[in-house]
């Protein structure tokens, strides 16, 4: 028998125990009857919840591993980079409810489909088909964010967040990203790699504020927490 | 801008004037596409005649891309401004009240609309159908192969000698298609008469180490074969519409290395643009990333060729020709690509020509395999790599061993 219950150290998230004894975060659907990509579906109590895979999505294993920084509370606005096929978005969308939104910027259209369709189910999800890489080309956001969440995979990837947090960022705003050292450089030690990215960041005016190592549910990644000083030089 | 609408604020932040576009999801959708397709907008035109009214003359704008477009349609002057403060100070203090519920459930829809419109239009550019039908073709190549092992095994089992015979896949799939039993293959002289010499002789031999099979169990056999025949035909139809496709997307591409070829190039790239915008040493090894990035990784040799190792140009030469001609034709598949994409006229047979020129240079000057290192009796493979970067594999290649590679590539 599986049960739900919401861990007060945790960040209030919802929880699941299995048989097994391994502990899965799950959110709460905004979207009864919905699957996004194939995750399961507990219904306890007429409530439905969606388990959340750490294999799937970066922010998931960041969470198993412990995050210490979780900004996502009902109510916020995120700037989702790199939205994908929307598996994490997803999740993000039943964090933040309906008074929150979340933008979703993806730039190859092939995803973007399937992106779309998550988002016409879910009335906080607003799809922008753009390059992250030009935050200036966004019409689709009319306000400043309580947070940016990147998750990329481009070379470039800490200019990139630099260049969304200063144009839409709020003052001691969050940033998180998952860094994935294979393909900023193939050849360089990871280690290496993590190291050069967050000391961009921080000539930009974040303070890093956690690291975590995504092992064993995604290799040579990291997952970095940065608040942004809102200092725009 | 934005999805609601156009503001125009001074310096001071103060409101100069102010146009929303419509609240109808479909209309307010309709205006945003023409702006970003660079179309006459008569938001835009409205907009622009108010602030002609109040004598401003300069206009700045986020969008470098938006502001182009604006200069370029309505001959205002837009500038783009990297004043990134006065952008954040628009969006946390004018545009603020524009979040409530009900404001971002109207930019929500429109947001889906436009960017619903803007992948139907991705999806309508016809080199992701190339890349679709050469997907089909690849699968379907691999069925077929799979298809006729089956045949072979079960039809074997009644006429072993038929499906030993090797010559052509294509003709013994008809053979039980309209054979079937081996006394009504003998019977059908039309069918025998399309049949090679030899293998006309194993059928019409007396004796037989097949088993005797019943009609129904043969008519299951004949549809597999049938399926086989249908396959085989679609193929055929597959390539002569890429072909066609070709002749349309990449004019130039087609005439330089063939429709296949070709196609495999534009789905390896992505699209006939990122083909477009590779550089020819790009495309030299598209198709062998995993050799490549060993390469990089471990300072191994890096690769000569990727898919296009399929053209008869490379792979029917020597190995210590390939490496040279492969990245003559990268060159030139890679100003192939450009014209298509950019838009030229047909220069494919000069970029032919100079292919084979440079060809016949390199034969000329390289006949024979690096002499020297053969007679130390190393293989070509195991030059010494840079000391200071670790070699990927001490495994040596013989020469018999290269060989047989070599020929099997070939074949391949």
């Amino acid at each position: 028998m599986t049960r739900i219950r919401t861990d007060q150290k945790r960040h209030q998230l919802y929880w699941v125990r299995f048989d097994d004894g391994a502990e899965r975060p799950v959110t709460l659907s905004l979207s009864s009857g919905t699957q996004v990509y194939g995750e399961q579906v507990i219904t306890e109590e007429g409530r439905e919840f969606r388990v959340w895979d750490p294999y799937r999505s970066k922010l998931a294993a960041s969470i198993v591993h412990g995050l210490s920084v979780f900004a996502f509370t009902k109510g916020v606005s995120v700037l989702y980079l790199g939205a994908s096929s929307g598996t994490t978005a997803s999740h993000v969308s039943d964090l933040i409810g309906v008074d929150g939104v979340v933008y979703c910027v993806e730039f190859a259209p092939r995803v973007m489909r399937n992106l779309l369709q998550v988002c016409t189910t879910r009335a906080n999800m607003v799809p922008i088909l753009a390059d992250a890489y030009h935050p200036e080309n966004y019409l689709q956001v009319p306000e400043l964010v309580d947070i940016i969440y990147q998750d990329v995979a481009q070379p470039d990837q800490a200019e990139i967040l630099i260049r969304n947090s200063v144009r839409f960022l709020k003052p001691g705003g969050t940033a998180y990203l998952a860094v994935k050292a294979r393909s900023i450089d193939v050849v360089a030690k990871p280690k290496q790699v993590f190291l050069k990215e967050e000391k961009k960041l921080k000539h930009a005016g974040f303070t890093i504020v956690d690291r975590i190592d995504l092992e064993p549910f995604s290799s040579d990644h990291i997952f970095i927490s940065a608040i942004f000083s809102g200092e725009v030089c | 801008m934005s999805f609601y609408g156009v503001c125009c604020v001074d310096e001071h932040l103060n409101l100069v004037t102010k146009i929303r576009f419509s609240e109808e999801v479909d209309e307010a959708s309709a205006s945003i596409e023409r702006i970003l397709n660079g179309e006459k907008e008569p938001v835009l035109e409205e907009i622009f005649a108010r602030l002609a009214e109040k004598n401003i003359t300069r206009l700045f704008v986020e969008s470098k891309q938006l502001a182009e477009e604006l200069a370029r349609i309505y001959g205002i002057k837009t500038v783009h401004s990297e004043d990134i403060v006065l952008w954040r100070n628009v969006r946390s203090t004018l545009l603020t009240p524009l979040t409530t519920a009900k404001h971002r459930q109207l930019l929500r829809e429109i947001a889906l609309e436009v960017s619903k419109q803007a992948i139907r239009e991705a999806s309508e550019r016809r080199d992701q159908l190339i890349i679709q039908a050469m997907g089909t073709l690849d699968e379907i190549e691999r069925t077929l192969n799979l298809f006729m092992s089956r045949l072979r095994e079960y039809y074997g089992l009644h006429f072993p000698e038929a499906a030993k015979r090797q010559d052509n896949a294509y003709s013994f799939a008809r053979l039980i298609a309209e054979g079937g039993q081996r006394d009504s293959i003998r019977g059908n002289t039309e069918l025998m008469a399309t049949l090679s010499k030899a293998t006309r002789k194993v059928i019409t031999a007396r004796q037989s180490m097949g088993a005797e099979i019943g009609t129904s169990d043969m008519t299951m056999i004949q549809k597999l074969a049938q399926q086989y025949i249908n396959l085989h035909k679609y193929r055929e139809q597959l390539e002569n519409y890429l072909d066609k496709v070709m002749q349309e997307v990449a004019l130039n591409l087609r005439g330089l290395i063939g429709p296949i070829l070709g196609a495999r190039l534009i789905s390896s790239a992505g699209s006939i643009e990122k083909l477009a915008r590779l550089p020819a040493s790009t495309i030299q090894v598209l198709g062998a990333e995993k050799a490549l990035f060993r390469a990089l990784k471990t300072g191994a040799r890096p690769p000569k060729h990727g898919v296009i190792f399929q053209h008869t140009l490379i792979h029917s030469a020597p190995w210590w020709q390939r490496g040279k001609i492969a990245r003559v034709l990268a060159g030139k598949i890679a100003i192939a690509a450009r014209v298509d994409f950019y838009g030229g006229q047909y220069l494919a047979e000069e970029l032919k020509q100079s292919v084979a020129q440079r060809i016949e240079e390199i034969k000329r000057k390289y006949p024979k395999g690096p002499q020297e290192r053969k007679a130390e009796g190393a293989p070509h493979r195991q030059q010494q790599a840079p000391s200071r970067r670790k070699r990927y594999s001490q495994k040596t290649t013989t020469k018999r061993k290269r060989r047989t590679r070599d020929r099997r590539r070939a074949e391949h």
